[in-house]
């Protein structure tokens, strides 16, 4: 079924892939009560939208994650996408650095088109959640293999973590979601729209210890082959002889404040489709 | 600072472990509250303080404070 999908996707028009969403979006809506719900209440308590507005912002949520699943798709097909960085020089001059460095995402936009589109020059290993078919395995990892772009998969001993330290020890870049708990329940509780949400204390901790830089990334969608990027350096200001701990949860709260700015921009691209403050 | 004081040191202030459970017999896990995050946190220390690095195979035999001051000492003796 996904290989079918994926040759459809190297010549089908993607508006034409869009259009044939829309019917489906309000079954989502009707039959996914949670995912509905945590929207609804987001748009509502968080960005403050009437009761109507906040429906259709369901709705327009629910079609902008589909527009990424089937841009993701076109991507492993082949296809290409514009793309506006507005992060390069940021990105570059780590890059050029000596010292490798953390690259945090979000489930908001489009992160996996990160890797494809900045097509780093250092090695880059990409945390990934398993679950995934192997057919989507396997055309991710020959997107990626493009770039020097290893996939390491969440494992339940965590020995995932020790192949990413040793990817920030030889100067590699290594890339995860700075904003779900993944393995560890250890978080940091960091201001968000307005009430403390927990932010996974892993990627912050890993990027405190090692004493390497983190940056923040996200990938955004702006038109129907078009892609934004914006990139901020994360912990610039902290004290380098501060504890770990300090430094990582003031790195959590500036990547909680700067992801606030994001998805202030572009609400409907926010698919953490739970109670992310619970 | 001796091995394990250094040790002791990182664990109280970095990883803020209550010193009065930091024993000898105390398990890592269980007694100390060490998770697999922090053991990371701990094999980036090891790596910076002593200059060897630890692999996840390690901890396998690591079960206790006592029995990781030791590996300590032997790799760095």
């Amino acid at each position: 079924m996904q290989r079918a999908m994926l040759k459809l996707f190297r010549f089908l028009p993607l508006t034409f892939a869009y259009a044939c969403m829309t019917p489906v979006i309000p079954f989502f809506m009707l039959f996914d009560r949670r995912g509905y719900r945590a929207s609804y209440r987001f748009f509502r308590k968080r960005i403050g939208r009437g009761p109507l507005h906040s429906f259709f912002s369901v709705y327009a949520n629910e079609f902008r994650l589909g527009q990424i699943v089937v841009d993701r798709f076109a991507l492993y097909a082949g296809r290409s996408f514009q793309l506006q960085n507005d992060g390069r020089a940021v990105f570059k001059r780590l890059e050029e650095g000596e010292s490798g460095f953390v690259q945090l995402g979000s489930h908001t936009g489009n992160f996996e088109m990160a890797g494809y589109l900045l097509r780093p020059l250092k090695r880059m290993g990409v945390l990934v959640f398993s679950g995934e078919t192997e057919t989507v395995m396997q055309q991710r990892a020959a997107v990626f293999s493009r770039s020097d772009i290893e996939m390491v998969p969440v494992s339940q001993d965590m020995s995932h973590l020790f192949i990413l330290n040793d990817i920030l020890r030889d100067g590699g870049i290594v890339s995860m979601p700075g904003d779900r708990l993944f393995g560890s329940p250890k978080s940091f509780s960091c201001p968000f729209f307005g009430d403390p949400a927990p932010f996974p204390a892993g990627p912050y901790m890993l990027a405190a210890q090692r004493s390497v830089p983190m940056v923040a990334v996200f990938v955004m969608k702006e038109g129907v082959r078009k892609y934004r990027i914006l990139t901020r350096q994360l912990g610039e200001n902290l004290d380098p002889e501060a504890p770990s701990r300090v430094r990582g949860e003031a790195m959590a709260r500036e990547f909680a404040a700067y992801l606030e700015d994001v998805v202030r921009q572009y609400p409907t691209q926010w698919f953490n489709f739970y109670d992310f403050w619970k | 600072m001796t091995i394990e004081e250094k040790i002791k040191s990182f664990l109280v202030d970095e990883m803020e472990i209550d010193s009065a459970k930091i024993r000898p017999d105390a398990r890592l896990k269980e007694d100390m509250g060490i998770d697999s995050l922090e053991v990371v946190d701990t094999v980036v220390f090891v790596e910076r303080e002593f200059g060897f690095k630890m692999k996840s195979e390690d901890f396998k035999d690591i079960k206790t404070y006592g029995q990781f001051v030791d590996y300590i000492t032997e790799k760095v003796g």
